[in-house]
């Protein structure tokens, strides 16, 4: 099924006709309409299920009513009619499908669902097609029931990761849906088909089909001991299924529990580290404490230096002077005892008389006795100083402090990102009750024992009815030799259904296996391309058709975060759609949202091969058009956005 | 790609049950499962699978 032209008048919130046509050109098979929330992206979804189906639903699949879907706008102009149309190709045909629904005739303005009439109109090349005919006409092109392999949304993605949670009533309603896809209940109902066929003729072949009374009560007997023993292998089978049934069911809450144990020591280890982190944040507060009484030296740091420096600098001042009064002193000294002896201290010459003259000038200028102590003083009172100042400014209290800070800060931080995620794990795993765990594997084990018993019991009645079937059909074999030539088309009639009887009860198994392990390679294939964690190894479906993540030595990864959950179903998506009778359409609304970008640009990448026509229907934040665009611009064929004219009108406009 | 895989399963099957059946009537047998599929009146379906044996029965001598 390929769309071209969707005309949509009065409905939901598109006020007068509103065209949209879905070209494919080459490799541009993609078809961008851009919107933001409430303004009418999954409207254009119900549009296409209500011009096919006549139906529309909204979350949880509730049926929306007529009267909603007649926008609000136009039922306030008295312009009650409703009106969308489809061109659409289909297997080299091209169709046109009309749906209107307007007023019944003397309602005057309808209130209610039984106020409107609904009838719809289909035309293929251009001949109209009989309106009884139309129902069968789309179900042979896409049957509702598998419709939604092609139209999904957000709440789609939500069913199939519901399939691998659990069993539910939901996820049996997918996975019927999946063998509809698959085709699995054509071969049911040939099954079906066959055996009340056969059955029938079994019967005629009683009553008419043999002129022999007493082989004829012998054919009888075995009849009823046949039916006897199908039943009895009926019953076997139904017990056999729903033990087995219960041990899945089992399976899955053990399954569970082992998630949550899982988790349990993933739990434990995140409360381990929050431990580890909370003694590094108590000695960052307890160093950043100790040190702030001497916070004040880090305002007056550069005070201190600048001191320190200067009394230095005295220091050395000091240091000269003191040392330039000592060697005064000792030459005073040394001139006085000359000038006393009149020779020389030092060498013992007699004082010439310009030596004593010039001795007794110096002694009159200088007497460097009294500086001494005071340079002393000073030096001692200089060197106390530079030692208190040193002894300030030898820490960097400042630097440290920030470094607390800041070590207190990240480990702050660090613990609530920790106890979000310890919030997060908790909330997966309801409290778990260890005895309830240890009964369930009790039971599972016991349910295992039966059903390796009736599954022996089920052979052995298979076997019975085996050899009573032949038994029968020698009878027929016989009962028909020399018999007219009516009663010997109804034995011959007879023995085949009986084997086509066999054939289809045994081959809805086997297609059912088959069929299983195509989708898995499918998805599995998908998975890997789609995944940023290129070490999986791949998907495992089971018997609900749910898929496990299987990681690089071949293990179920258990604990799986939103966006890889979204992964995995649309992994599933593609792979129903490869092992089905795709109908080459897919429609998606909204499907980005809980992906990260790298996911998102491989989703882009990925989804133009996904079918042969892909219709997105998402909005800014998911994707970007500056950012995201590039990854599937080359792709895109046409694309359009719809624009907010009031609370309840919005229009389609082309870019 | 359902027929195929579905008649491939019967195919197997008869194999092992009863292969002097022809792979001819089994397709026959799916084409009218694939298109009564999604018609709500059983009855039609059961009348053309019973046609298609009876034609069959008549057209063939081995079963």
């Amino acid at each position: 099924m390929k769309l071209l032209t969707l005309r949509v008048s009065n409905f939901m919130p598109y006020r007068g006709e509103q065209v949209m046509t879905f070209p494919v050109t080459g490799t541009r098979n993609v078809t961008l309409v851009h919107g933001d929330n409430m303004r009418g992206k999954t409207s254009l979804l119900n549009a296409l299920r209500w011009v096919l189906y006549g139906e529309v639903v909204g979350r949880h699949l509730r049926r929306i009513s007529s009267i909603d879907i007649l926008n609000k706008d136009a039922a306030y102009d008295r312009d009650f009619v409703v009106k969308v149309s489809l061109s659409f190709t289909h297997d080299g045909h091209e169709y046109e499908l009309v749906r209107t629904m307007q007023p019944k005739d003397l309602i005057d303005k309808p209130r209610d669902d039984d106020h409107f009439d609904s009838s719809a109109s289909m035309r293929r090349d251009g001949v109209p097609i009989s309106g009884h005919l139309i129902e069968s006409e789309i179900g042979n092109i896409l049957p509702n029931s598998i419709s939604r392999f092609s139209f999904f949304d957000g709440e789609l993605l939500q069913e199939y990761e519901q399939l691998v949670a659990d069993a539910t009533e939901s996820s049996d309603r997918i996975k019927d849906a999946i063998e509809r896809a698959l085709g699995v209940p054509t071969l049911i109902n040939g099954r079906l088909h066959v055996a009340e066929l056969l059955h029938r003729a079994q019967r005629q072949f009683a009553k008419e089909g043999n002129k022999d009374s007493q082989h004829a009560r012998l054919m009888q007997q075995t009849l009823d001991e046949l039916e006897d023993a199908k039943s009895e292998q009926t019953r076997l089978t139904n017990l056999f299924h729903s033990v087995s049934e219960e041990s899945e069911t089992l399976d899955d809450e053990l399954r569970k529990y082992e998630r949550a144990e899982s988790v349990g020591a993933r739990l434990k280890e995140l409360r381990e580290n929050v431990a580890g982190l909370e003694e590094t944040r108590d000695r960052a507060l307890q160093r950043r404490r100790s040190l702030a009484p001497g916070a004040w030296l880090a305002i007056l740091s550069s005070d201190i230096a600048a001191r320190k420096e200067d009394a230095e600098s005295r220091l050395l001042q000091s240091q000269n002077s003191y040392e330039e009064s000592v060697r005064s002193k000792v030459e005073h000294s040394l001139r006085l005892s000359s000038l006393e002896s009149g020779s020389c201290s030092l060498c013992q010459q007699d004082l010439t008389s310009a030596a004593v003259a010039e001795f007794s000038r110096k002694e009159s200028q200088e007497d460097p006795s009294g500086n001494i102590s005071t340079f002393s003083n000073d030096l001692a009172t200089l060197a106390r100083q530079l030692q208190r100042l040193r002894g300030l400014g030898a820490v960097s209290v400042g630097s440290e402090i920030i470094q607390a800070e800041r070590e207190y800060d990240r480990t702050t931080i660090d613990i609530a990102r920790m106890r979000q995620r310890e919030d997060d794990l908790v909330k997966e795993v309801p409290g778990i009750d260890m005895m309830d765990i240890s009964r369930k594997r009790q039971r599972k084990d016991l349910l295992q024992r039966e059903i390796g018993k009736l599954d022996s019991q089920v052979s052995a009645q298979q076997s019975k009815c085996a050899g009573i079937q032949k038994k029968y059909d020698t009878l027929v074999k016989a009962a028909a030799g020399g018999q007219e030539a009516s009663s010997q088309l109804i034995a011959r009639k007879v023995t085949l259904l009986s084997s086509l009887a066999e054939i289809f009860e045994k081959s809805v198994d086997k297609l059912r296996h088959k069929l299983r392990a195509k989708v898995e390679e499918a998805a599995t294939d998908t998975f890997r391309r789609l995944t940023t964690e290129k070490q999986y190894s791949g998907l495992r479906i089971n018997d609900q058709y749910g898929l496990e993540i299987r990681d690089h030595m071949d293990r179920t990864v258990s604990v799986r975060s939103a966006g890889a959950e979204q992964i995995v179903a649309l992994s599933l998506i593609d792979g129903l759609s490869h092992a089905s009778n795709s109908a080459g359409l897919l429609v998606m609304d909204t499907p980005f949202g809980r992906l990260d970008l790298k996911h998102r640009a491989e989703v882009l990448s990925y989804l133009p091969g996904m079918a042969e026509q892909v219709v997105l229907l998402v909005h800014e934040g998911e994707i970007s058009k500056d950012r995201d665009l590039a990854h599937v611009a080359d792709r895109v064929s046409a694309a359009y956005e719809i624009e907010r004219i009031s609370p309840t009108q919005s229009r389609i406009v082309a870019k | 790609m359902v027929d195929d895989a579905a008649l491939e399963a019967l195919e197997e099957i008869r194999d092992q049950v009863n292969p002097s059946i022809s792979t001819e009537l089994l397709r026959q047998l799916m084409r009218v499962e694939v298109l009564r599929a999604f018609d709500e009146r059983p009855e039609i379906a059961l009348r053309e699978v019973d046609a298609v044996i009876d034609t069959y029965l008549r057209g063939s001598t081995t079963t």
